[in-house]
Order: structure tokens, then sequence, then C-alpha cells
């Protein structure tokens, strides 16, 4: 029984965690005061880049020391550190990829807005957008006609 | 501290740099079958929220506005009319993060092989964890009663309340299920199997899948209400 753990390791390990929690408490009141700054002093329409940018940046900072001192992995050998780790490296493309997609999304659709909004007023107009391609044109082009 | 901590890295680096841990025999990894096991399955629950998370992201990238969370989020319980916006998700955050630590408490009493000091933190974990499901009940049925459904919602774009109920749900359901396992690993303990066994490692497998679910927390709580 004696082998797990002695008496000073134990009291720097419950000091590392008090400290740890003592981090994860101030960067997420830091954070929520963040939000509120900026909702009652920053013009609305602001550009939120640099907050955002900071509030991925303490939230990683806040995995960090989660992983690291709850889930104990800054006490483990490299490489089981590394066979759960590098997995997650794939996850930098997935988000860049699909918010990607999903920004290429958002413009597509705001030009088909723009172009059936054009088709309501003027019919003619939105047969030359579409083309050939018939049926979305076509059913926006009915809808005009019946307004 | 710092030294001791050294010392057990520099050991450990050793080890795998001379491949004396590779050749056969025992855990290059240093820990046992079940705990190598956890930590896998909480990598691919982690791509699981991952593939929510990023598909929130792309709905929202792909839609030209967004509910804003300091508009969503601004009641408080017993205040009522109160504007008080992330008030309340700030205090469910707290009290997940507080939960975790006292879990933490939990697994280095377990590694004295103290009990009593196990079943005290564990027990107030387990309080934590619940209290955050009451929290989060609590959000959803004022949610529901503003008019928000899987379908629609005041906020926004409809695929907002379909979001926010399907990955904070999924979450709910890992903080429920947590609870559940700590609770059993709580009479486990108060019945003396762990001491009997010679070690707790069964509280670190479990504590382990509850600090995940405070680390979803962290995520589902900057892509909901801080982004």
């Amino acid at each position: 029984m004696g082998h797990h753990i002695t008496d000073e390791q134990y009291k720097s390990q419950v000091s590392a965690v008090w400290r740890a929690t003592i981090w994860l408490s101030v960067i997420t009141i830091v954070e929520v005061v963040a939000a509120l700054m900026w909702m009652n002093y920053v013009e609305p329409g602001t550009s939120k880049f640099l907050l955002n940018g900071f509030f991925i940046a303490a939230s990683l900072l806040k995995a960090f020391f989660i992983v690291g001192e709850f889930m104990h992995v800054r006490y483990e050998f490299r490489a089981l550190t590394l066979t759960i780790l590098t997995p997650t490296i794939f996850l930098i493309w997935f988000i860049v990829a699909f918010l990607w997609e999903g920004d290429a999304w958002k413009n597509n659709r705001q030009r088909w807005d723009v172009q059936i909004e054009q088709g309501w007023k003027d019919p003619a107009k939105i047969e030359k957008h579409t083309g050939g391609h018939g049926h979305h044109g076509g059913d926006d082009h009915g809808d005009g006609e019946h307004h | 501290m710092a030294a001791e901590t050294l010392t057990k890295a520099h050991d450990s680096h050793a080890a795998v740099e001379d491949g004396s841990n590779w050749g056969g025999g025992k855990s290059p990894f240093n820990v046992s079958y079940g705990k190598l096991m956890m930590w896998y399955f909480l990598v691919s629950d982690a791509f699981t929220f991952s593939a929510l998370l990023i598909s929130y992201g792309t709905l929202r990238f792909s839609s030209p506005e967004w509910a804003d969370p300091n508009k969503v989020f601004n009641a408080f319980p017993f205040l009522e009319g109160w504007d008080v916006p992330l008030g309340f998700v700030s205090l469910m955050t707290f009290i997940l993060i507080l939960s975790s630590v006292f879990v933490v408490r939990a697994v280095q009493e377990g590694h004295r092989m103290n009990k009593d000091g196990v079943l005290f933190w564990m027990f107030w974990g387990i309080v934590g964890g619940a209290a955050f499901l009451g929290c989060q009940a609590w959000e959803w049925m004022h949610l529901i009663h503003g008019g928000t459904t899987l379908w629609w919602n005041p906020y926004g774009p409809q695929a907002f309340g379909m979001l926010f109920f399907l990955i904070t749900g999924f979450h709910g359901f890992h903080v429920f299920s947590g609870v559940v396992l700590n609770i059993i690993i709580w009479i486990q303990a108060s019945q003396g199997v762990f001491h009997r066994r010679g070690h707790y490692e069964m509280v670190e497998k479990v504590g382990l899948y509850w600090h995940f679910v405070d680390l979803v927390w962290v995520f589902v709580f900057l892509a909901f209400y801080l982004l």
C-alpha cells in the first residue's frame, strides 16, 4: 500500500490541482467579462475577429489545464501522450475544410437570393442568369408570374 | 515539486528513448489495459463531439446572420425579468469545473488508499454533476417556454434550436452517464471493493471520463455562448 505515493508527492500534487483550478476560474471570468464589455462598450458591427481569437486561445489554454493536470497527461509517458494527442491534428483540416465549405455555401445562397429577388421584379432577367438549368429558375419564374 | 516532476519526466523519456519499455513483458505506456482503453474511447468520443461542433460551425458560417448569445442566454433562475447575459451559464461552467476538481481530489485520496477521502470528494463530485444537470434542465425549460424548439426559435436561423438542443443534449447525456458511473464508484468504494483489491484505479478511469465531460463543456461554452 505504501508504494503508491509519498506524503510530499501528495502535497505537491494537491497544490498543483488547486493552482489549475484557480487558473481555470480566472480564465473563465476573464472570458465572460470580455464578452460583456464588448457587448456594452464596443460599437455593434465591429469585427469580432480579435475577440474571437482571444476566446479560442483562452479555451485552448483551459483545455491544456484540464488535460494536463486533471487528466494527468503531464505526468504520463511521452509515448502515451503522443498516442492520445497526435490524432487530434486531423481536426485542424476538419475545421478548415468545413468552415470554408460553410462560407462558400453562404456566398452561393446570397447570390441566388439576389437573383431570385430580381426575378420577382423582372421575370425575364432570371432566365438569363439560370440559362438552360431550368429547374430552379423555372420555379421562380412561375411564382413571379402568378404574383 | 518541480524537481520530482523533472526527475520522473526524465526517467520516463529515457525509458522510451532507449527502447527498454518496448521489449515486451511490461506496458510501454506505463498504464494498465483498462486505463489505456478508456483513453482510446475518449479520443474517439472527442472526434464525435468535434464532428457535432464543426457541423454547428459549418451551418453557422453558411448563414448570413446568427443568434446573439448575449440576448438568448440572459435569464437567471429566481430573477425573473432581469437581464443577466451569460450569468447563468458562467455559474454552470463554474459548477462543472469544481465538480471535476472534487473528482481529482478523490483520485488523489485513492492513491493514498484513503477510503474516507475518496468517499468525501466523490460525494461532492456527484453533487456538482447533479447540480449541473439541474441547471441545464432549467435552461432548456426556459428556452422551450420562450418558444425555442428543434424546428423554430425566436432568435435567429432555424438551425440554431436544433443544434443547441442536440449538442448540449448530447453533452448533458454524457454528464448524466458520468454521474451514474460516479455513483456506482461511490457505492463500490463505500463497500470496500477497491480497498480489498489493493488499488483505487477504477476511480481514476471513471475520473478520466468525468474530466473529459468538463473538457467538452469548455468547447460547447466557446461555440454556443462566447463566439
